[in-house]
């Protein structure tokens, strides 16, 4: 099979894209599935192994906080990036794949097959293999938690993991997208697992943010996959979403002058 | 206020997508649960290996998985935390082939169906196909399942559209009153209720939803009405659930023939042969007549050979260890407890011989010596357990249907008969003929009264009521546990009089 050009090669579709380029062995994706699982188990480590870390010092620092606030609160909470699966799944490990194949053939022409090593490598250097949210009641709690796992300089996650690809979507105005997903910090964290590193990734946000990206995610998914949407829905949607982030702004600032006050109301 | 997470593995079962989900976490245990992730992964990977195009996805979540199966970490790990793969690859083997997982339920003592009836699938496979041409001696001594097994049999029989009808015959201790539970058991069967309205004798016979006060109004009127000659009503009651194909299982018939020749041993015979006549003739009444090994013996020194010549003789056997070990498992996490492999073990040798009565009996001696949902990790709890509540008084009950003065043996045999059953609990090894004859002859030394009984009839006996069977040449009380419970030379359970 001769190279393609680039500009025809970029109408193909994921499933055409991935049967050139993926070893014969795997491009069928039943195949791809079988393949990938000890990969995946070696993820389901690396993302149990963190989480539970996370959730440790959570765990105490939830507790510092109702000392601090003298209230019971959750204030935040921890789950699965699509509500239940902490891992990415095979479809949509394949999909990226596709995409990113796509992507690095705009700057690099077409090179035939990928081995299964060149695979292997590829996937690692996915950031969300394994992923999990961290869902907190207010912005504040956000920055708390953020604090609490990344310290100042964003580097290490609670001292010992490396950080990669920090990225403040809540308030980084080159990232923010209006009419794509939810206000959030999200970052990868280097987790070794069994002889390999796996980027697991973690995304912190608020509830609200929470709920508007799981009833928006599909709209996300279609217009990030090249999919248009009319003028009038874009600019309703994404007026909705800022709307969501004042909500989330002022319901922080109501918080806080309520704790102020419930302070000044209980004699110590 | 963690937050729980799911081991999921999922996978194409015979029924659809199917799969199991494991909650990650247990407050008694306080490992990693990467630990255990991986040990699991391994368990379910080995399950996959097993057949070359099973796949197992892994997933790990906050939820379980959809159509999936849920369980605990705590039912697939030993007490000292590491995983049980082999109980995990037992119920991915279920929700495979059966779309679910089978929960065992401990029945000390009571009748066992369904699933619950483990190691006599081949059994009941082979009785079907016997039946279609045969009628068949189901031989086994007490307590070892044979009534669990033909009350399945039942149930498979009639699921198929057969008339079966099961009758327990050990009450009718007369040829009228077997002719009489035979007719009223038959008559509870819509399917042959019908063809048996024509019997003059059943025309007038109560419905099945009739009142148990009618039913035995009826009854008692049926054993007045054909006491004169119940040879004839048995000759066509037989023929008419001849016509219709009808099965019978009849249980406990040891016992019933044993006692019936006892008080009149010309119409025992001669029911015997109406018996063997309605399996032989043109529109045969299959039959399975349940009872021990010993009956054999007994209708061969009784000279009632010739009447049950036809019958396939079918064992039941006790379990095998590997059986025995699942149960053994699947009873005890079933009770919220998590054993250790020492405790599974101790349990297997406390039961020795694993015959399923016992097995229950221990396992649910030692749930009651457990607090609830404990780790069970020191063997000596089952020993503790097993001198409590099956070798104690609170054990009294598992003993009942032993003892010895209700046997219905002649009285003069009663004292050869503990002497026999003394010895045999003293050894686990056996004993020889030879010696069983000495300890026989001095314990009848004397009495003029015996009929005829020989040692040999006895042991026919004790093999039907205890479980004495003869192994390469020597005899013993299989059951260790009777042996041991034996030993403790109680008057209530071991004099016979």
């Amino acid at each position: 099979m001769s190279p393609r050009k680039t500009t025809t090669r970029s109408f193909l579709s994921h499933e055409d894209i991935l049967r050139e380029r993926l070893p014969v062995e795997i491009e069928e994706p039943e195949r791809f599935d079988r393949w990938f699982e000890p990969l995946r188990r070696k993820v389901t480590i690396a993302v149990l192994n963190l989480h539970r870390e996370v959730t440790a010092v959570l765990e105490d620092e939830r507790k510092l906080l109702g000392a601090e606030e003298g209230s019971v609160r959750r204030a935040w909470q921890m789950s699965g990036a699509d509500a239940v699966s902490l891992l990415k799944s095979a479809e949509s490990v394949r999909s990226k794949l596709a995409r990113s194949l796509k992507e690095s053939e705009k700057s690099k022409p077409w090179a035939g097959r990928l081995s299964l090593d060149q695979v292997e490598r590829k996937l690692l250097e996915f950031p969300d293999l394994g992923r999990f949210r961290i869902e907190c009641d207010f912005s504040s709690d956000v920055q708390r938690v953020r604090r609490v796992l990344l310290g100042r300089h964003k580097r290490l996650l609670l001292n010992r993991f490396a950080v990669r690809n920090f990225k403040d979507y809540a308030s980084d105005l080159a990232l923010r997208h209006p009419a794509r997903g939810h206000r959030a910090l999200q970052f990868s964290v280097l987790t070794p697992a069994d002889g390999s590193e796996i980027q697991v990734e973690v995304q912190l946000m608020t509830l609200l943010q929470q709920v508007w990206d799981q009833r928006n995610h599909p709209l996300y998914e279609w217009s990030r996959d090249g999919g248009l949407l009319p003028m009038p829905l874009t600019l309703r949607d994404v007026a909705l979403a800022e709307t969501l982030h004042l909500v989330d702004e002022q319901a922080d600032r109501h918080w806080r002058e309520f704790l102020a006050l419930r302070r000044r109301k209980i004699p110590k | 206020m963690s937050q729980p997470l799911y081991a999921t593995y999922q996978f194409e079962g015979s029924k659809g997508p199917s799969g199991i989900s494991i909650l990650l976490s247990d407050e008694r245990f306080d490992l990693p649960a990467a630990d255990w992730l991986r040990e699991l992964h391994a368990a379910t990977d080995q399950w996959s290996q097993q057949e070359s195009d099973r796949f197992v996805r892994s997933d790990l979540g906050t939820g379980p998985g959809a159509s999936c199966h849920r369980a605990r970490i705590a039912d697939y790990l030993f007490a000292g935390g590491g995983v049980n793969s082999g109980r995990l690859g037992r119920h991915l083997d279920m929700l495979q082939v059966q779309g679910q997982v089978h929960r065992f339920a401990l029945r000390p003592g009571g009748r066992v169906d369904g699933l619950d009836l483990v190691g006599r699938e081949d059994r009941l496979a082979r009785l079907e196909v016997l039946l279609t041409n045969d009628s068949c001696h189901l031989r086994a001594p007490r307590r070892y399942g044979k009534t669990s097994l033909l009350r399945q049999l039942e149930k498979t029989l009639t699921a198929a559209g057969k008339i079966a009808i099961f009758v327990d015959v050990s009450g009718g201790e007369s040829s009228p009153l077997f002719w009489v539970t035979l007719a009223q058991a038959a008559m509870d069967v819509p399917a042959a209720r019908g063809p048996l309205l024509t019997l003059e004798e059943l025309a007038t016979w109560p419905p099945p939803e009739a009142s148990a006060p009618d039913k035995g109004a009826a009854a008692e009127a049926l054993e007045e009405r054909i006491a004169s000659n119940p040879a004839s009503f048995g000759n066509r009651l037989l023929e008419t659930l001849g016509q219709a194909a009808a099965v019978l299982l009849l249980d406990e018939f040891s016992v019933f023939l044993r006692e019936a020749h006892q008080s009149q041993p010309e119409e025992a015979r001669r029911l015997a042969e109406i018996l063997a006549r309605a399996r032989t003739g043109s529109t045969p009444v299959r039959q399975v007549l349940a009872g021990s090994t010993g009956l054999t013996s007994f209708m061969k020194f009784r000279g009632l050979t010739e009447s049950f010549a036809d019958l396939v003789p079918l064992d039941l056997p006790p379990l095998s260890l590997s059986l025995a070990r699942m149960l053994v498992e699947e009873l005890l996490y079933g009770e919220e407890l998590v054993p250790s492999p020492a405790v599974i073990n101790a349990i297997l040798e406390t039961v020795g011989e694993p015959i399923p009565y016992f097995l229950h009996a221990v396992v649910n001696a030692v749930a009651e010596e457990s607090p609830a949902r404990a780790l069970l990790e020191d063997p000596g709890l089952v020993a503790r357990a097993y001198a409590e509540r099956v070798l104690g008084p609170l054990g009294n009950g598992l003993f009942s249907d032993f003892r010895l003065r209700e046997r219905p043996y002649p009285r003069e045999l009663l004292p050869a008969a503990a002497r026999l059953l003394r010895e045999f609990s003293r050894t686990g090894a056996g004993l020889e003929i030879g010696v069983l004859r000495d300890f026989f002859a001095s314990e009848t030394l004397g009495i003029s009264s015996l009929e005829g009984a020989s040692l040999e009839t006895l042991l026919a006996c004790l093999q039907e009521d205890y479980d004495v069977a003869e192994e390469n040449g020597l005899w013993r009380l299989r059951s260790k546990v009777l042996r041991d419970r034996w030993a403790l030379r109680e008057p209530w359970l071991t004099r016979g009089h």
